[in-house]
């Protein structure tokens, strides 16, 4: 019960700021989802045996995810800079051997993992509107209950048992058939300017990576030996949890819609 | 081509449907021309770069040519990079010119299906080599068809289109006390086609910008505040409505001419 309601409230105001806030406000939600989601990444891979600078590494992937929805600055300089604070952060670290690279490999992560995806659904919402960044949320949402229900219904063939056990190849293909179909159909309707076989296209691409993203995420969590990334919503776990397959998702969307 | 094809585009029960039901088929404006204004501001607008606004006005553009020719204009005309244009920043300039190849590549396929011929207008042997090879090839594939005729408007000022023209009929001999009006136009970039009924300006502007500053002498203008990138089949059909609802006196008197009869 205390799972259904706290995912309704959440959802509920998730598509109120979506829907009411202008781009620069979004930006500002989307930092603090930000910072949430790397408290909880920090904590992750701190489980796995990295250690990464705290703040540094939370300015550098603050600043990836602002810089990517306005353009203000490439976000090629952007990951460099990351980079530099990072390493000298590093290299002032009192670690050395193999556990080194470890924890300079886990603070890029952040802003490539964090920053860009969060800053790239900001950039959904200037470029093609509030309807494209729900259109995504949605499709990500389809592909996750369409693979459930697949893998439920005809789940035989493990998909990845080294990550997770329980997602299985037949409710993969579920999600990949079905999140694109809907995205068509819901697409055509919403942002009418795409013909049919870029939203399959895009469609396919957003399943794909919603899967990896979610593989993506429990293989961290199995490797630092957690349940869930957090416990900040009552009966979801963690944001990182909510937003797993988004992250993966949310740069294909954004930079499709920067192709055309 | 008619009501029926364009109901088959727009999307049933909507505004479209209202303003498509609106328009009379029997005297729709031959030629229509737009100068498509606003994008920058529509960017500016989302605090995004200018050219995320030239991006958003290409979605514009394919929507508003389709529906053109399923409207069933006979000229369309888009004002799409101006001689003026060279003075924007560098950067600017080649993603206009990216995003000029890139549309060709993309809505080549829908030119053809819907018998749309290609037309460039302006200076156009001063733009890059492989954005001129597209735009031929696009004219090559295009030349046979009967449909709409879809002239852009690159490198193009209306002043230099008039000295191009003065210096072609110098060129072809002409006598000066023959040269009148009509043999004038044969020296245009438009020659053979009917002059503009309609100019439309996007984003509010109350300039005519040295677009089609011959061929828009009798032009009815209408300005809407749309900006370019929100510049939708609606909004065409809204100009053509007011349009239709205007008399068109060309210089007489008496009576006025409801916009459309010939």
């Amino acid at each position: 019960m205390t799972r259904v309601l706290s995912g309704v409230a959440l959802g509920a105001v998730a598509l109120a700021l979506i829907w009411f806030l202008d781009s620069i406000a979004l930006l500002g939600v989307a930092l603090a989802v930000c910072a949430l989601a790397f408290h909880e990444y920090e904590r992750i891979v701190a489980g796995i045996g990295a250690k990464i600078p705290y703040w540094t590494t939370l300015v550098a992937t603050l600043l990836a995810c602002a810089m990517v929805p306005f353009q203000w600055v490439e976000i090629g300089a952007v990951l460099a800079l990351a980079l530099l604070i990072v390493s000298v952060n590093v290299l002032t670290s009192d670690r050395v051997g193999a556990p080194l690279l470890t924890d300079t490999a886990a603070a890029i992560l952040a802003p490539v993992y964090l920053g860009l995806p969060l800053g790239s659904l900001v950039g959904v919402h200037a470029i093609a509107g509030r309807e494209a960044v729900l259109l995504l949320i949605a499709t990500v949402a389809v592909s996750d209950t369409a693979q459930f229900y697949t893998g439920r219904a005809f789940g035989r063939t493990p998909l990845a048992p080294l990550r997770s056990p329980k997602k299985t190849r037949e409710g993969a293909y579920g999600g990949l058939i079905i999140a694109p179909l809907f995205l068509t159909a819901a697409g055509m309707y919403w942002l009418p300017i795409y013909p049919w076989w870029w939203f399959i296209t895009l469609g396919i691409c957003i399943a794909a990576s919603g899967i990896i993203g979610d593989l993506f995420e429990s293989m961290l969590k199995r490797a630092a030996d957690l349940k869930d990334s957090g416990a900040l919503i009552p009966g979801h776990g963690g944001v990182l949890d909510r937003i797993d397959a988004l992250l993966f998702a949310s740069p294909v969307f954004y930079f499709f819609l920067r192709l055309v | 081509m008619s009501l029926d094809q364009l109901l088959e585009w727009i999307p049933a029960g909507g505004p479209e449907e209202e303003l498509a039901r609106q328009v009379e088929f029997d005297r729709l404006p031959r030629h229509v021309a737009i100068i498509m204004d606003g994008n920058g501001r529509w960017a500016g607008e989302r605090h995004l770069p200018r050219v995320e606004g030239h991006r958003a006005g290409v979605e514009a553009v394919r929507d508003v040519v389709e529906s053109s020719a399923r409207l069933g204009l006979e000229v369309l005309t888009l004002y799409a990079f101006s001689v003026e244009n060279w003075k924007r920043p560098a950067a600017e300039v080649s993603t206009l010119m990216m995003l000029l190849k890139r549309y060709l590549g993309l809505e080549l396929a829908t030119l053809l299906r819907n018998n749309i011929r290609f037309n460039v207008i302006g200076r156009a042997e001063a733009l890059a080599p492989d954005v001129r090879t597209e735009l031929l090839d696009a004219e090559r594939k295009t030349a046979k068809n009967t449909g709409m005729l879809f002239n852009i408007a690159l490198n193009y000022g209306g002043r230099s289109e008039i000295v191009d023209a003065a210096r072609r009929a110098m060129e072809s001999g002409v006598n000066p006390a023959d040269l009148d009006e009509d043999q004038f136009a044969r020296f245009l970039y438009t020659a053979g086609q009917p002059d503009p009924d309609l100019l439309i300006r996007t984003s509010g502007e109350m300039r005519v910008s040295n677009f089609l500053l011959w061929q828009i002498a009798y032009a009815e203008i209408w300005v809407t505040d749309t900006l370019w990138p929100d510049f939708r089949c609606r909004h065409l059909l809204e100009g053509v409505v007011a349009y239709q609802k205007r008399d068109r006196r060309f210089g007489g008197i008496t009576p006025p001419v409801p916009a459309g009869v010939r």
